[in-house]
């Protein structure tokens, strides 16, 4: 290659940028040697890059190593439960990440609650006794009280969608998950037949009390002699649910049980993630209104910007409270039903009462038709007299005219 | 160690080879996002995303590329997404080289670089920046870009002389404002 014959200047960028093969780069290096123009070129490019070097970006900040430590925490946790849960099975996409995933988790939430209501609905609507099937998947059932008390083997895997991942464990897994640092909501349900219903409620206030709980909900229903039920949500320390259930399940004849626990972790980091974010928006906020000196009305903007940000910041720390409730206290919805007595006893009425009944049930019924009659007349009355005189005269003339054309024989 | 043996061990379970990969790339990815984003908090949310994309996909990982195109391919497709929903809005631009493309001239450094790259055609703009603060080389900027190796040659190029002509005078000559 001579002086005279050039190569392309983009193969002279290519050769500083390290892209030209060794016999190119040999060839590239051998013209610039001798031609000031390529040279020139060459230097330019250079200067470029030089001063591109310039624009520095500051460190990565410290939190983002933790986001993505405690990312890898959650995503590791949930590689374990994976393995453990379906090892042989064809595996998933992943959830992906963002808002797909809040949007997923919340779609997620939302059909667990409404599965999870239905099946109280049902509960409380008398289908006892037999096995809920609209019971969520999240539960993990046993029937009869005594292989839920001995809870050493584990139950089927029920189904999981990939972004509730909602787990269903024995006991020692829940332990396993408890030390693996990830954030578990329990819950239980329990239904018992008991011998009084009061003895029944009077116990489970004396426990939970005594464990630091509390009643969150309470229905008694039915009367005596009748059966009645007693239906109630109550919330325990999680480290106390086994201690509590095992008292519960004492009062009376286990007739149905589960257990479920909930992976909150994702929850709680992806709230924790946009609660942090959305306190650095409001403090940069705050800076940019302390060093405001323009028009009243983008001071008046910022501001406003302030409070929308600081409502979203509480709305979050409202959700992160509740979390935190559910994930330190478990949930166990209870429902007892009393044992049925059938009763020897028949009431039956004496004749005289069912006379006076009758009296009274007559007089009952003419006064109210009186006043129901009274009440018509002056519903109607008026405008029935108002259409009356409005009609009076051309009646009247109608008549005079017929007695003109057919007049009355005497 | 290589990042794609780092990446299979991984794949394994072993967070601490995750831990190696993130320290190796934790800045690069950051600056990646920093340098085209105004919002440093978006910047470092998309850094932590593009990291959560690697975990996530790390099951189905083969190391027919290397890795580092892998990694900036996810966050090349995170950041296309983010101007796509910023497009979409019709907000104000978080893109940084859109809010710095008025700001050539600025004494400092940072913006009158950046002022000046944000006057390139956005095509040329990314080829440039992949290969100057990426180091990305040319097949590289082509598999990311889904272009031909000659069209990302003769953009840098392009590109190039276009920044030598908006970076002179030098800025130490340069008037005050």
């Amino acid at each position: 290659m001579t002086t005279a014959e050039h190569p392309q200047h983009e193969d002279v960028m290519a050769f500083l940028d390290g892209e030209l093969t060794t016999a190119g780069e040999a060839d590239i290096r051998a013209h610039l040697d001798t031609c000031h123009a390529c040279r020139s070129l060459a230097g330019d490019l250079r200067a470029v890059s030089h001063q591109l070097t310039a624009w520095r970006v500051e460190p990565a900040p410290a939190t983002l190593d933790a986001r993505v430590k405690e990312a890898m925490r959650a995503a590791m946790g949930k590689e374990s439960d994976r393995r453990f849960r379906w090892r042989g099975m064809v595996q998933g996409r992943r959830r992906t990440s963002g808002r797909w995933a809040l949007a997923g988790a919340a779609a997620s939430l939302l059909a667990a609650a409404v599965l999870w209501s239905t099946a109280n609905v049902l509960w409380r609507t008398g289908n006892v006794g037999r096995p809920l099937p609209a019971m969520s998947p999240l539960m993990d059932r046993t029937e009869g009280g005594v292989a839920a008390g001995a809870a050493s083997a584990p139950a089927p895997f029920p189904p999981r969608s990939e972004e509730q991942d909602v787990r269903v464990l024995s006991q020692d897994a829940a332990r396993r998950d408890f030390t693996g640092g990830l954030l578990i909501a329990r819950i239980a349900t329990v239904h018992l037949v008991v011998a009084d219903v009061d003895q029944a409620r009077a116990a489970v206030e004396r426990q939970v009390g005594s464990h630091q709980g509390y009643v969150s909900h309470m229905e008694v229903s039915g009367e005596r002699p009748a059966a009645r039920t007693l239906v109630t949500t109550v919330k325990v320390p999680t480290d106390q649910i086994d201690a509590i259930l095992a008292v519960i399940r004492s009062l009376g004849r286990v007739q149905d049980e589960s257990r479920g626990s909930e992976d909150v972790t994702a929850q709680s980091v992806d709230l924790d993630a946009r609660l942090a974010n959305a306190r650095r928006t409001e403090q940069r906020l705050v800076a940019v209104l302390a060093q405001r000196t323009g028009k009243v009305s983008d001071v008046l903007e910022v501001e406003r910007e302030i409070a929308r940000v600081r409502g979203e910041i509480e709305q979050m720390e409202g959700a992160r409270k509740r979390l935190t409730t559910r994930i330190d206290f478990a949930t166990i919805d209870l429902r007892f039903e009393e044992e049925r007595h059938a009763g020897l006893t028949v009431s039956s009425p004496s004749v005289p009462g069912e006379l006076r009944n009758a009296a009274v049930d007559g007089l009952r019924s003419a006064v109210e038709f009186t006043i129901g009659l009274m009440l018509m007349l002056l519903r109607i009355g008026p405008t029935t007299a108002l259409l009356a005189a409005a009609l009076a005269w051309p009646l009247r003339a109608l008549w005079r005219r017929r007695l003109l054309v057919f007049p009355r024989r005497s | 160690m290589t990042d794609e043996d780092l990446m299979l061990v991984y794949r394994q379970g072993s967070t601490d080879a995750f831990e190696e990969l993130f320290g190796r790339y934790r800045q690069a990815i950051w600056g990646y996002f920093r340098r085209r984003l105004t919002d440093r908090a978006r910047a470092e949310e998309l850094s932590q995303e593009t990291f959560v994309a690697v975990m996530e996909g790390a099951a189905g990982y083969e190391p027919r590329a290397r890795f580092r195109t892998y990694l900036y391919a996810i966050a090349f497709n995170l950041l296309s997404a983010e101007r796509r929903k910023m497009r979409s809005r019709r907000s104000e631009s978080l893109d940084a080289v859109a809010v710095l493309a008025d700001r050539a001239g600025d004494p400092d450094a940072n913006l009158w670089l950046s002022g000046a790259i944000a006057q390139l055609d956005a095509s040329d703009r990314d080829i440039l920046m992949l290969r100057e603060y990426e180091q990305c080389s040319y097949g590289e900027i082509a598999t990311l870009l889904g272009l031909p190796l000659n069209t990302v040659r003769s953009r840098l190029f392009r590109a190039r002389l276009e920044l030598r002509r908006l970076l002179k005078p030098e800025p130490e000559t340069r008037g005050t404002r």
